[in-house]
This record gives C-alpha cells, structure tokens and sequence, in this order.
C-alpha cells in the first residue's frame, strides 16, 4: 500500500476540512464572473463570429454562400435594390439575388464568410438577436446590413 | 435596536412601579391593576420577540444568498429593494399566493400541525436570550433561574415536529427523512446535554444571565475548548444543514421529511430553519463566548458581533462541505462526542474543585 492510498487519520481528516473550509472562504473575495445583462454588457472580441452581416454594395450574388451553408440557413431572396453607377461597371455579370440569413438556425460556422469571393458576408459581435415571433427570424438582406440595435423596435420585434 | 429594548425597559419598569406603588393587588378580595400592567406588557414582549425572530430571519437568509453567491462567485439577489434585500419578502409572498397542497393519504391534522411544531420553539427560544443590559435592568423578555432548561427544552421540542411531519406525509422518502432524523438527533443530543452541564457547573447556575456574567474574567470557550466543539457541531447537527444535512438530503431523500410540504406551510418550515440557525449562534455566542460582555460597545451590538461570527462559520461550513454518511454521523455523535463531552465533563469539574469560585 502506497501512501497515497492509506486512509487519513482523524487529525488529517480535520486538517483536510479545514483546509476546504478555507480555499472556499478565500472564494468568497474573488471578483464575479456574472455580468447584469440588460443593464451592463460583456465586451465581446473582434473575432467573434456572431451574427450574419452583409454589405449590399460588394454583394455579387454568386449564391456560393447559399451552397457552403451546411444547414440551409442562407437562402438566396430576389431583391431590388438601387445600384450605383460604378457598380454596376465593377460588377457587370450582377444578378439581382441576395443571401437571407435565418438567426435562428444560424451555427456561426464561418463558412460563407471564408467562402464568399467579394467580401460581402462577415460574422461580426452582435449577439442579441432576440424575436417573438418565429417569422421574424429569417432576415432580409437589407435588415443583414444593418446593426442589431438599429432593428430594434421594427416589425413587432 | 438597543434604543427600543431601552425603550422596553423603561415601560416595564414603569408598569412595575405603578403596580407596586399605587395600583392596589385586590379590592374586595378581587385582583385590580395586576391583569391590566402585565397583559400590556405581555402584548409588547410577544410582538418583540417576534420581530426580534423575524429580522434575524430575514438578516440571516439575505446573507445566507449573498454568501453563497460570493463563494460561487456569482452576484446574488440584486432585483428586488436595494441589493435585493428585500427578496426574502417577495419570496413570502409568492409562497402565500401558492395552492394549499396536501398528499390524499397523509393524516391532515399531523401534516398541518408538524411546521408550527418546527416554528414555534424557535421564537420561544428567542425570549431566553439575554440580549444585553442598561445599567441595572436586564434585557430579556423573561428571566428566571432556569433560563437554559427552559432554551434546551424548547430546542428538543423541534425535532418531534419534523418526525411527525415525516409520518404525516405518507411518503416513503418523508419517512425516511423522519427517521433519520430522529437518530441523528438522539445522537447528538446527548452530548450536546453533557457539554451543557459542564458550563452549569462552571457558571454555578442554570441562568443564562448569570452564565455571562460569570465569563467577565475569562469567556468559558477557553477552559472548555472541548465542551466548545461537541456543542457546536451538535448545533450544526441540529439545525440539519451540511455537513450533517441527512433528515432533508436534498439528492437522495427530495429534501426527506418536507417533501410533500409546498406554499406557506414550506415558508414556515424554512423560516423555522434560519430562525434556529439566528438562534443557535446566539445561544452558542452566550454560552461559550461571553455573551454581550465586552468593553467600548453596548452589550446589544457585541452580542450581535459574536453571534455573526458563527451565522458566518455555519453559512462557510454549509457551502463548502460535503454530506456524511449515515453511519458516520453516528459514530461521530456517539463514538467521538459523547468521550469528548464527557472528558470535558471531568476537566470542568476538575475546573469547579480547584478554583472554587474563581468561575
């Protein structure tokens, strides 16, 4: 029997009690872990890969995104949408379809932003996408480019 | 609060004058002025010592979360009042809203009866406690020469209540909360009795005035540093909070005899449980650790300091220790204790026979 298997004694078994009793009672000065959300929040990364943003501008419309989404999440939707003059000479083969991002089901696996060609789909920190209603989690394009706190309020949300 | 039991004191000594000096004992063979001073007095020592019992109730249970909630590095209540002080009188609120729940085949009138059998030696306990003094008056509700009869009477009593609310329930995991608990306490109270005798030998009577005033030289945890810890875990024993939670452990017995219990009945059984733990540490602090003896401070606040210090160790010892087995509960009470207490037993007496009235 080696010593790390001998049964402690009584005096041991208090020391160890004591000794518990006195790591939880250090516990008790450390700082919290718990943040009040509503009231103060968390300071998220730059890398943070939250929520589906889009810039319409850059957006071509190749559907790619749409065939890397492992759970059919993106689906692209017809749009009309005012092009620039510019644009439309940088991107001449521009379809008029955009990707639209259920939040939903969304995992934040990356995939469309490392596959897109342009640019267009990022996954920024914004984290608060809170609905009441189901049918309002597919976003539109238009609501993709826009912040989280700029939508609030909109559509009974 | 010292203000108010001031306050007390004066009333009292003032219905005492009046009835000695001027109200006459009979007319005509008939008891005048006696009832009318006492029943006064009487109506604001009951609502005394309840709101006594209740705000330390409330006191108790808000450090008690605040606690747990910093040893957990969480941040605890904080919606309700300020800090979330007032949590506990929201909970109450939301237990009175509840539905009146009672098992089909539990015995009704037991069942009903079992958290008033819990609650009440609670409060009484709390009108033996000497919280102090001014000058000459005494601040107890109640003082007589067998005050800690009277404490360690009204502490047994609380035990019948949750065996008869196991029985009641008609409930396999109730009865054996119940049981349990009657072992456990039959085990620990025998040496918590035994180191009780030792610090009325010590003190020279059974008054729990006179035992404070008798550690105005050296407070009795010194000489009975043994008596000190068997009635301490006892009081951890009987309050059933961890390390000896097994009459309600919550992962093997649904929380043994209070199962079935829900809505008021529940509150009163949790408020029974912190009132005992306000009541322990007081009893604790008066018996071995001077009670509101102290210099600089009125007696009132070193009472309450005292008294902190172990709400605090019990909360620390709640959160941060395991259960024991059910067998090792017994062996601690009746192998390891009682030898304790009784050693503890022969020193003080040894104490009381060399130095005579030194104590």
């Amino acid at each position: 029997m080696t010593d790390s298997q001998k049964t402690p004694g009584p005096l041991e078994g208090i020391a160890g009690i004591v000794k518990g009793m006195w790591t939880i009672f250090k516990e008790g000065f450390k700082p919290k872990i718990t943040v009040q959300v509503p009231e103060e929040k968390l300071e998220y990364p730059e890398r943070t890969t939250g929520r589906v943003f889009l810039n319409l501008d850059t957006c071509i419309g190749c559907t790619l995104c749409e065939q890397i989404c492992p759970n059919g999440t993106i689906r692209m939707v017809d749009l009309h949408y005012e092009k620039k003059q510019e644009f439309d000479k940088k991107y001449p083969n521009k379809r008029e379809i955009y990707p639209s991002v259920d939040v939903s089901t969304c995992i934040h696996c990356n995939l469309c932003e490392e596959i897109c060609p342009t640019g267009a789909i990022t996954l920024e920190a914004e984290v608060e996408e809170v609905h009441f209603k189901r049918k309002n989690t597919r976003y539109t394009p238009e609501q993709l480019s826009r912040k989280e706190a700029e939508l609030w309020g909109e559509d009974e949300r | 609060m010292n203000l108010f039991f001031f306050l007390m004191s004066i009333l009292y000594g003032i219905l005492k004058f009046l009835h000695i000096n001027f109200i006459p004992y009979s007319y005509n063979g008939i008891p005048v002025g006696l009832w009318i001073a006492y029943l006064i007095v009487a109506a604001v020592e009951v609502v005394l010592v309840f709101a006594i019992a209740m705000v330390a109730v409330i006191i108790i249970v808000y450090v008690f979360r605040k606690y747990m909630a910093d040893v957990q590095n969480r941040i605890g209540p904080n919606r309700i009042g300020p800090w979330g002080s007032l949590q506990l009188i929201a909970d109450v609120f939301k237990l009175l809203q509840k539905q009146d729940l009672m098992p089909t085949s539990a015995d009704r009138l037991a069942f009903k009866v079992a958290p008033y059998i819990i609650f009440t030696p609670v409060i009484l306990g709390f009108v033996v406690i000497p919280f102090g003094n001014v000058s000459i008056l005494n601040l107890m509700v109640v003082n007589f020469n067998y005050t800690i009869l009277f404490l360690i009477a009204f502490m047994t009593v609380a035990p019948v209540g949750e065996i008869i609310g196991g029985l009641a329930s008609h409930n396999k995991f109730s009865l054996y909360g119940a049981m349990r608990s009657a072992a456990q306490d039959m085990g620990f109270e025998v040496p918590m009795l035994i180191s009780l005798i030792s610090v009325i030998i010590l003190a020279g009577s059974y008054s729990a005035n006179d035992i404070v005033i008798a550690q105005r030289v050296i407070p009795f945890i010194i000489p009975e540093i043994l008596g000190f810890i068997v009635f301490f875990l006892a009081m951890i024993a009987r309050q059933s909070i961890p390390p000896f939670d097994l009459p309600e452990s919550g992962s093997e017995l649904v929380s043994g005899f209070s199962t079935e219990y829900s809505g008021m009945r529940y509150g009163i059984l949790y408020m029974g449980n912190f009132g005992f733990m306000a009541l322990a540490s007081f009893v604790v602090a008066v018996i071995y650790l001077g009670g509101w003896e102290g210099p600089i401070f009125p007696g009132t606040v070193w009472l309450v300091i005292k008294g902190a210090v172990f709400i605090i160790i019990f909360l620390l010892t709640w959160v941060s220790l395991g259960r024991v087995r059910i067998d090792q509960l017994l062996n601690i009470g009746w192998k390891y204790l009682l030898p304790l207490s009784i050693i503890n037993l022969l020193i003080s007496a040894g104490i009381a026979l060399y130095f005579g009235g030194v104590f």
